[in-house]
């Protein structure tokens, strides 16, 4: 019985001064936390672990998206481009979601790339294009066409070059 | 410190002792024995057996033992991001290897190691285009059966394949596998990729080392239930068995159209309620780092089983059940002596199964019997790898 009471007296003690601590916790400013919205949260966790939390990565071995992903936007091969990337398409995302996360980086991370009156993606878009996610082709092939077409069209989109150039360095006869 | 000083004279007076004895006692030392000259010798391996294995051990080797006696047989250097593979014709390992100049940054290298499995001997260095840099997974690199093709997995991290002409020990070209990753070697003739949308992509290899890529329509579900990237092969036969966290096995016979056997379940095939993909559903489900073996001779598959939720797929098992691919019936439930993360069997007719702690040992069974031969203590990690002669 006294050793139960000794118990009680413990339980009793760690109770008031765990309520003390949360007094004092209560007390102390809250600290502000970032709160995400959809769209970035889906970001990081889909894209930023490769492309970087700010659309900005190792240069030349991950393609840069800030102040650069709209340029793909300058064409209809270069909007269709970016949604059948695997990634994109594959993603575990509904189409509304996937929707908002490519207007993101398009018009957010890639402020400033867009030209001028380019539409935002539709959700029928994004839909119709992740039924066609690239397959069998030769990835590096096909973004240097599309580049090709998106920098005549846009000159000061000059930098998307620059990814491809340096992919071309490191891969061997990487043809259709 | 008065005891410290004590002592240090001690043992200077024991050592002025000694050398005193040694000059002093001309008899004493014509009584030693004549010490012979080391003859060393270089001992090289005999033809590689069946029963050898080679698993990852400490962060910086991979060490090749004698299943029958736990034995080391030699060492090979690779790190925890190497691959190794042993060549269809037992006269080889390669080690694919990723270096930077000045340990953890600097300039990168790749490059494939071919040593000779008599010698041990590095006999070849083979420049390689960057590699994926991922978790250990044997089907990050593979040979064809003809020991004429390595092919390695890339992730830049667009993902590709590299194709390397062994022969000739050069690279001939990097094949765009968009959204596939690891590299399952059919029969003859090229290999396939498991994609993320729940496919396949599939990239013949002629003779010249020319590519042609083609794809399957999706044929398990990648969101929800997606297969193992450590689905077992048979080599010899370009067969996979492509096999999903809750424990579906899709039977695949690959090549440029593969076959894509209706699958069937680990679970049910050993008569336990079907395992789903419900977050609170305890059933017997597969899981580890290297949680399959395929027994060719038998055409026995070897699952690493626990009891758990869905989403436990990395959990350690603490039995193996042993399955007939053909009547896809369970024929036996082996107790492991502790929670294993990884297995591997030999590839004879009586067959050595290994079962890999996650704290360094690694226990020696005969897999019929599922009795333990032989436990070895020795930094092993969770990944063996078995000639598949």
């Amino acid at each position: 019985m006294r050793a139960r009471g000794v118990v009680q007296g413990v339980c009793a003690l760690v109770l008031l001064a765990a309520s003390a601590f949360h007094a004092a916790r209560a007390e102390a400013p809250r600290p502000t936390l970032p709160v995400l919205t959809h769209a970035p949260a889906n970001y990081l966790l889909g894209c930023g672990g490769c492309h970087g939390i700010g659309g900005m990565s190792r240069q030349g071995t991950v393609p840069d998206l800030r102040g650069q992903a709209g340029y793909f936007l300058c064409t209809d091969s270069g909007r269709r481009y970016v949604l059948r990337l695997p990634n994109v398409a594959f993603a575990n995302l509904t189409t509304p979601q996937l929707t908002e996360l490519m207007n993101y980086v398009m018009f957010t991370l890639g402020a400033g790339s867009a030209p001028k009156g380019a539409r935002p993606f539709t959700e029928a878009e994004v839909e119709a294009a992740r039924h066609e996610p690239f397959g069998a082709v030769s990835l590096q092939a096909y973004r240097a066409d599309v580049v090709r077409d998106v920098t005549t069209a846009c000159p000061q989109a000059a930098a998307l070059t620059d990814y491809g150039a340096a992919l071309a360095t490191r891969e061997v006869r990487n043809t259709p | 410190m008065a005891g410290l000083r004590k002592s240090r004279w001690a043992a200077m007076a024991i050592a002025a002792a000694g050398l005193s004895g040694v000059s002093g006692t001309p008899s004493a030392r014509a009584a030693q024995p004549v010490l012979q000259a080391e003859q060393s010798t270089v001992a090289t391996l005999p033809t590689m057996s069946s029963h050898w294995f080679l698993p990852a051990t400490g962060s910086e080797s991979y060490t090749l033992y004698n299943g029958d006696t736990a034995q080391i047989l030699g060492t090979l250097p690779g790190d925890l991001i190497s691959n190794a593979a042993f060549s269809p014709d037992g006269k080889t390992f390669y080690v694919a290897v990723t270096m930077w100049a000045r340990g953890d940054h600097g300039p990168r290298e790749d490059f494939l190691r071919a040593y000779d499995a008599h010698t041990l001997a590095l006999v070849k260095e083979i420049e390689l285009p960057p590699r994926a840099l991922a978790v250990y997974k044997i089907q990050n690199m593979d040979l064809s059966q003809d020991g004429h093709w390595a092919y390695i997995f890339d992730m830049s991290p667009a993902t590709g394949i590299t194709v390397i002409d062994l022969k000739a020990g050069k690279v001939v070209r990097t094949v765009d596998t968009p959204g596939c990753a690891l590299v399952f070697p059919w029969k003859s003739g090229g290999l396939s990729s498991l994609c993320g949308d729940g496919s396949l992509t599939n990239v013949a290899v002629d003779a010249s080392g020319a590519a042609k890529v083609s794809h399957v329509a999706p044929f398990f579900d990648a969101n929800n239930d997606p297969v193992f990237e450590q689905s077992p092969i048979d080599r010899h036969a370009g067969i996979a068995f492509f096999i999903t966290y809750t424990g579906k096995v899709f039977e695949t016979s690959l090549g440029a159209t593969p076959t894509i056997g209706t699958p069937w379940t680990l679970s049910a095939a050993a008569g336990q309620p079907v395992a789903t993909t419900g977050v609170q559903d305890v059933a017997w489900r597969p899981g580890g780092k290297e949680p399959f073996a395929y027994q060719r001779a038998t055409r026995q598959l070897y699952a690493l089983m626990h009891m758990g939720t869905y989403w436990t797929h990395k959990r350690e098992g603490n039995e193996i059940w042993v399955y007939d691919t053909t009547a896809h019936t369970l024929l036996r439930r082996i107790a492991l002596p502790a929670d294993c993360v990884g297995i591997a069997v030999s590839q004879d007719q009586h067959p050595l199964l290994y079962a890999l702690t996650g704290e360094g040992k690694a226990f020696v069974m005969d897999a019929a019997s599922g009795k333990v031969l032989h436990t070895i203590d020795a930094r092993i990690g969770g990944i063996a790898l078995t000639p598949d002669l």
